[in-house]
């Protein structure tokens, strides 16, 4: 009789652990795709962090375990202890059809409910994120030239294992290899699935897809592993030089179209090809820049660039460098026109993509007064002109005089500083050589920043600090004192004088007092502050060709701009 | 009937700290804070400030609590990546620079093994410190905590920083350890010791460990001091602080001079033998030195500890819970409940008085 009753007993907690895990494991699914996923998916909505969402999700986890206990204990001691039998199969037979709907849902993975469950695919370079993936998901995969699967699944869990054994089939008759790397969502230590992952990172550079059951838990781990493992996308920063060691370069950014001299091996990369150029426009002439030519071939074929021989000698015509600039911005791809080293028809080409004329003809011209001086194919410096010099040199293009003679340093940067504004080939006239020195300075700052490579800048010292020169057109500096507005910006024919302001250091007041300054000194100012964005609103200026730009910040930043702008 | 109503009675009773709390004044407040060292899901560079500020009830333009996990500018522990650089699209009425320290390869281990290694994020930069002085107005208040601005912050920017805040950093920084011979002592420091006097590593018991940005290494063990850093507010700190109290403050630090347009809160007091003395002296340590460092006029704090950094999670939305925690706190909790968290609620109440003026 007392065993009688013993067994009665065990069977009745039979009862109620059937009764417990078929709850537990079905009344779970249903409590998981129907309340856990749409819960967080809200808190997600709300833009609460993922801390936050976590910390909450673990009493959801908890209070489930909780509830099926307490559910269970109500079964037991309310219904099969007082031996309504009845009512105890009836609990058994309800928790194991909702066990059995449940799994049918979780192994049917195609079906509506767990579909809208799942989450989205998130595709990367060598690993896609996403849910469990179907015998056509993994075809698909392997055709998309997918090399592995990562699976994420649990074979611990009664529930993920048959997914797991099916997907290890699928996959194989698909031709991939599934990675077993399982782990639990919320709760549990992955670390050693982890370091798997961690390996399989950095082993091969195959192509993985990575998923879990639903796709939005487990997944989002390994994702952070691999943002972690493969480190932020590398970005590239270039800005295109203006020097190259056989002569200046000369950048139209809107046409995508660069001039100058013949790279050297290293530069044919890292300024000619990194800067994304497509095509190359050889002017390389006769027989004695043959080698050049021949090893030109060669170079483009090696790095891919398209070439064009049009040759033009330093004797060109109009006509011919105009037929070059044609042919240049016929090409609609980025292209670098160059010939070997010489600069005259490289700037005849700048004169005609600029301002759509240049002055022409041989570089030595001499006049009855005295010989002149040539400031690149825009504009000349030299003596006072008898009415026949006046004829020779309008020859050569020259459209307007103009007597520079008795100007003040002010007046002679804003008489300049016009001309090249109205685009006119202008000969300044005066027989002063001081004032032709003068003279010769500003407009070259102001046309082309130096076309000596910016060598007169070298060691160049300001009251507040060092000028650095960077590009034969770019300067980065101090802050210039009141009177090296004149004595330096206007006399150096700064085109463009681009402020970076730091905030941590600098007052407003300083800003007036450099705006009243540049103001007065008609130099053109743009003031960027120095923060995150400023590159980005920096690039820009300096990538356009327009004289000599002086970059000023306060004396203590320098270091730090030189070792920006060396950067790139 | 009448048992119903006492058990209904009890429960209000043990719930209305919380139910206080739900139906006190929220403070519309816009707080940025920076935090770049969070390499764990603790927090704890910023839970302390955190916590503070819930139990002011502090809320954002949108009218919900910070949230600690999203709501400040650095390192993302989740997905193991910077968070966004510093933007504000509002005037913040407080910037809080909790730490910049910065997340290490290490530190992402489970159990880090205090070696020096590979950056991943960190320091100050020119443009983010210009970012973050530019969103300053006059009625902004900024902080800034040990460590804003030692490494590895670059020395220029470090220097910016530092005249901002109203202090010149001597270089040092210090810790105290409640065991010398436990993990908690990071390997860098005992290898610089090791280096620098040439023996090992031997010590036991608590002590302060002072290093110097060059690498020198000075060790107050408990023969040469009785272990115990004192956070004490000045007579200013007193007036203008009542609630904040004396404490031992038991963590990382570091030693600045104040100055001379700013105001000392609050000091840092090292108890010393005649042997802990001398150490000092030789390296030209002081005894004493500022650990809360106020510009009225510009109005910054800069707190020479590192304060915010708490890891314990408390009843913050629980009113008068503090008074609670204050009474039993003790070690690392004492100076959090006692000094750090009155001064912070001070700070925030007038912030939040100032607005509304």
């Amino acid at each position: 009789m007392a065993n009688h009753e013993k067994n009665r007993y065990f069977i009745k907690l039979l009862f109620w652990f059937v009764f417990l895990s078929t709850l537990g494991v079905g009344g779970g699914i249903f409590f998981l795709l129907f309340a856990v996923v749409p819960i967080e998916q809200y808190f997600t909505d709300l833009e609460w962090s993922q801390y936050k969402v976590d910390s909450i999700m673990k009493y959801f986890v908890f209070g489930w375990v909780v509830f099926g206990f307490f559910i269970s204990f109500l079964y037991f001691f309310l219904i099969v202890k007082k031996n309504y039998w009845k009512m105890t199969f009836a609990g058994v037979i309800f928790t194991t059809l909702l066990l059995i709907g449940g799994l049918y849902y979780f192994l049917n993975t195609g079906t509506g409910i767990v579909q809208s469950s799942q989450g989205e695919v998130v595709e990367g370079e060598r690993f896609t994120f996403g849910p469990y993936p179907e015998g056509d998901d993994l075809k698909r995969l392997h055709e998309e030239g997918y090399d592995g699967i990562i699976s994420l699944l649990s074979p611990t869990l009664p529930i993920e294992k048959p997914l797991l054994d099916k997907e290890k089939k699928s996959a194989e008759d698909a031709g991939l290899t599934v990675h077993s790397l399982p782990m639990l969502p919320w709760v549990g230590d992955n670390s050693v699935s982890i370091s798997k992952v961690k390996a399989l990172i950095h082993e091969d550079d195959k192509r993985y897809y990575v998923h879990c059951y639903l796709g939005r838990h487990r997944v989002d781990v390994v994702k952070q592993v691999v943002n972690e493992e493969l480190g932020e996308t590398v970005e590239l920063k270039f800005l295109q030089p203006t020097t190259l060691e056989r002569g200046g370069l000369f950048y139209f950014p809107d046409e995508e179209i660069l001039l100058g001299p013949y790279p050297t091996d290293e530069e044919w990369f890292t300024r000619i090809k990194r800067g994304k150029t497509s095509h190359i426009l050889s002017l390389l002439t006769g027989d004695a820049e043959n080698q050049w030519i021949l090893k030109e071939r060669e170079i483009t074929d090696d790095v891919e660039l398209s070439l064009t021989q049009m040759p033009l000698s330093k004797t060109a015509t109009v006509d011919e460098v105009r037929e070059v600039a044609a042919a240049a911005r016929a090409l609609k791809e980025k292209v670098y026109i160059h010939n070997f080293n010489d600069s005259v028809p490289i700037l005849m080409l700048q004169g005609i993509l600029s301002w759509d004329k240049t002055l022409i003809g041989p570089s030595e011209l001499s006049l009855s007064c005295e010989s002149t001086q040539w400031i690149g194919r825009k504009m000349m410096v030299g003596c006072t002109p008898t009415a026949d010099d006046k004829k020779i040199v309008s020859g050569y293009g020259i459209e307007t005089f103009s007597d520079v003679s008795e100007l003040t340093a002010d007046a002679l940067y804003k008489m300049i500083q016009k001309a090249v504004n109205a685009k006119e080939l202008t000969y300044f006239m005066t027989d002063d050589p001081v004032q032709q020195q003068k003279t010769m300075r500003i407009a070259e700052g102001l046309l082309y920043g130096s076309l000596t490579r910016g060598t007169e800048f070298k060691d160049q010292e300001l009251t507040k600090g060092n000028i650095t020169k960077h590009e034969r057109n770019m300067l980065v500096g101090p802050m210039l004192t009141k009177e090296e507005y004149e004595t330096f910006a206007q006399a150096n024919g700064v085109a463009q004088l681009i402020y970076l302001r730091s905030a941590s250091t600098e007052t407003a007041d300083v800003l007036r007092e450099i705006e009243n300054a540049t103001k007065k000194m008609n130099v053109s100012l743009v003031t960027i502050d120095l923060l995150d964005d400023y590159a980005d609103k920096l690039l820009p200026l300096l990538e356009q060709e327009q004289g000599l730009t002086y970059i000023m910040t306060e004396a203590s930043l320098i270091p730090q701009v030189n070792a920006y702008m060396k950067q790139y | 009937m009448k048992r119903f109503l006492i058990l209904l009675l009890v429960v209000l009773l043990a719930l209305s700290p919380r139910l206080f709390w739900s139906f006190k004044e929220s403070k519309q407040l816009t707080v940025n804070v920076i935090d770049k060292t969070v390499p764990k899901k603790d927090y704890r560079e910023h839970n302390g400030l955190f916590q503070v500020l819930d139990y002011e009830k502090v809320i954002d333009a949108s009218g919900e609590l910070y949230d600690i996990g999203k709501d400040y500018f650095g390192f993302d522990p989740y997905d193991k990546v910077p968070g966004p650089i510093y933007k504000t699209e509002k005037t913040p009425d407080l910037i809080y620079v909790t730490d910049t320290y910065g997340v290490y390869d290490d530190d992402l281990d489970d159990i880090p093994d205090g070696e020096r290694s590979t950056i991943i994020d960190g320091g100050m930069t020119l443009l983010e410190w210009n970012a973050i002085m530019a969103s300053k107005s006059e009625e902004t208040t900024l902080i800034a905590e040990f460590n804003s601005f030692a490494s590895p912050t670059e020395e220029s920017v470090s220097n910016i920083m530092q005249k901002n805040l109203g202090v010149q950093w001597t270089g040092w920084t210090g810790r105290y350890f409640p065991d010398f011979s436990n993990e908690e002592v990071p390997a860098w420091l005992i290898q610089e010791y090791e280096a620098q006097y040439e023996k090992s590593w031997n010590f036991t018991n608590e002590g302060i460990a002072l290093n110097h940005s060059s690498g020198k290494v000075v060790i107050l063990d408990h023969k040469a001091s009785e272990g115990i850093i004192e956070f004490a507010p000045t007579a200013e700190g007193k007036k203008q602080f009542s609630s904040m109290g004396k404490a031992p403050y038991m963590y990382w630090f570091d030693i600045v001079e104040p100055n001379t347009d700013t105001t000392e809160l609050a000091r840092y007091t090292l108890n010393l033998s005649e042997k802990g003395t001398a150490l000092l002296k030789d390296a030209g340590i002081p005894t004493e030195f500022p650990a809360i460092v106020h510009n009225a006029n510009s109005k910054t704090y800069y707190f020479a500890g590192d304060f915010a950094d708490f890891d314990k999670r408390a009843f913050t939305k629980w009113q008068l819970f503090p008074k609670f925690y204050q009474l039993f706190a003790t070690d690392t909790s004492e100076f959090y409940w006692n000094s750090y968290f009155p001064m912070l609620s001070k700070i925030l109440n007038e912030i939040s008085d100032e607005k509304v003026e």
